[in-house]
């Protein structure tokens, strides 16, 4: 009888719930909380379901829920802008690069960062996502490719320490 | 890009990135990209842009609590319990089956069906046993592959907890292979008999718990005799006429009783 491996998907849990609230402590109450929701509906999981994609919904239901009823709240989490725990010991040019595009990401709108997220960091396919989040394949796809843009639009604008800095030879002319 | 018609859009640019495509589809998309560096080169910005943000993403939880672990531990314990429930219940249901079975069999006599049942849809298994049959056709006429004709009912029944039915003792043994299956052992028994032919008697594990009655299922050139008893089902297969092969399951079936 294969277990259900639930702990094993706390990683999982904590990196998006941090990249819906973007915020580490509501993070950790927003995982909290979908687990207990996942306890109490426990039935509503399909056999032979993928757990991590089931849960990944909790976690989505339950940061909508309270972004509903949180309107003000969530004006402050707007603003709160970046996570404030560091990661990654890299190099100087690295982690300056590494928080830019961070705080690109936790600047999208929050559809655009979930979608983004369940997709490009949890490895979900496009499928996956879509139910996860409860939006028709398309929109998905579409809330993708608008992430994306933006991203590459903010890079352009990005300050000039994390522009390229070869040139095209004959560029000078 | 050009105004030509092209059918890389940048949805497909996009599941390019994010890992989404099948292998042609991936070639199709790097033809394209490689005959077009500025959309090449964003691509490629793309994908640093997605590993970066795995990388940044990735950091350690620093508000990690206990409790939060504990309420995961929580709910891995009640979904392991409830597929234990399931199977339970599972279980039961099989009982019923079983005692409804016995009740049938004292009132109808022994469960023999004279007629054939046209059912509607037969097992996953038959196909797979018709499958295997076909394969014994195969190996018969290749004379490297040997054949092993020991047949011992009861080593069978110690390695594989599976009781076979008595052989008519017409029934002349070709060959015998327990071969793994999803739901533990089975055991394919090649049979050359006087009024069939060459004949193929399964013994399988479905995956659940059951009573069926010999049925027919029929198929082009080849037809299936199939019964369950508990958890093992049985299917007889071969090329004879279909009446034929049901009253022989009918008659192994009888020998398990």
């Amino acid at each position: 009888m294969a277990r259900f491996d639930i702990v094993g998907q706390l990683g999982s849990l904590r990196r998006y719930a941090r990249s819906l609230t973007r915020d580490s402590a509501d993070a950790e109450d927003l995982v909290h909380d979908a687990l207990v929701r996942a306890y109490e509906r426990r039935g509503t999981f399909r056999p032979g379901g993928n757990p991590r994609a089931w849960l990944l919904a909790i976690v989505h239901n339950i940061f909508i829920d309270r972004m509903r009823s949180r309107r003000s709240e969530a004006a402050r989490i707007e603003q709160a802008g970046l996570v404030a725990d560091q990661s990654m010991p890299a190099s100087q040019d690295h982690s300056v690069r590494l928080s830019q595009v961070r705080e690109a990401f936790l600047s999208l709108p929050e559809e655009q960062r979930s979608a983004l997220h369940l997709v490009a960091i949890e490895g979900l396919s496009y499928q996956q996502a879509a139910e996860v989040i409860g939006v028709p394949l398309g929109t998905l796809m579409s809330r993708i490719g608008r992430a994306r843009a933006a991203l590459r639009e903010m890079e352009e604008g990005a300050p000039l320490k994390a522009r390229p800095r070869l040139r095209i030879v004959g560029d000078d002319q | 890009m050009t105004a030509i018609v092209d059918p890389v859009t940048d949805a497909d640019l996009d599941a390019y990135v994010d890992d989404q495509l099948d292998v042609a589809r991936r070639i199709e998309v790097e033809a394209h990209l490689a005959a077009r560096p500025e959309v090449a080169a964003r691509v490629m910005s793309d994908l640093r842009t997605r590993d970066e943000l795995r990388v940044a993403l990735a950091g350690p939880f620093g508000m990690a609590r206990p409790a939060t672990t504990e309420a995961a531990r929580r709910l891995e314990r009640a979904m392991a319990r409830g597929r234990t429930l399931a199977v339970l219940q599972r279980a039961a249901a099989a009982a019923v089956l079983v005692a409804a079975g016995w009740l049938a069999n004292g009132i109808f006599g022994p469960i023999a069906v004279t007629k054939v049942v046209a059912s509607t849809q037969p097992p996953a298994y038959v196909e797979d046993a018709v499958r295997a049959h076909r394969t014994t056709l195969v190996r018969e006429t290749m004379p490297s592959q040997r054949e092993a004709p020991g047949y011992d009912a009861d080593e069978i029944r110690a390695a594989t907890a599976i009781v076979m039915p008595s052989l008519p003792d017409d029934w002349k043994i070709r060959d015998v292979q327990v071969y793994p299956s999803q739901f533990g052992p089975s055991v394919e028994v090649a049979v050359e008999t006087r009024d069939l032919g060459l004949v193929s008697l399964f013994a399988i594990r479905p995956g659940r718990f059951d009573v069926v009655k010999p049925t027919v299922a029929p198929s082009d050139d080849i037809s299936t005799a199939y019964f369950q008893i508990g958890e093992v089902a049985y299917a007889v297969v071969g090329r004879g006429d279909a009446g034929n092969l049901d009253h022989a399951a009918e008659k192994l079936a009888r020998t398990l009783y």
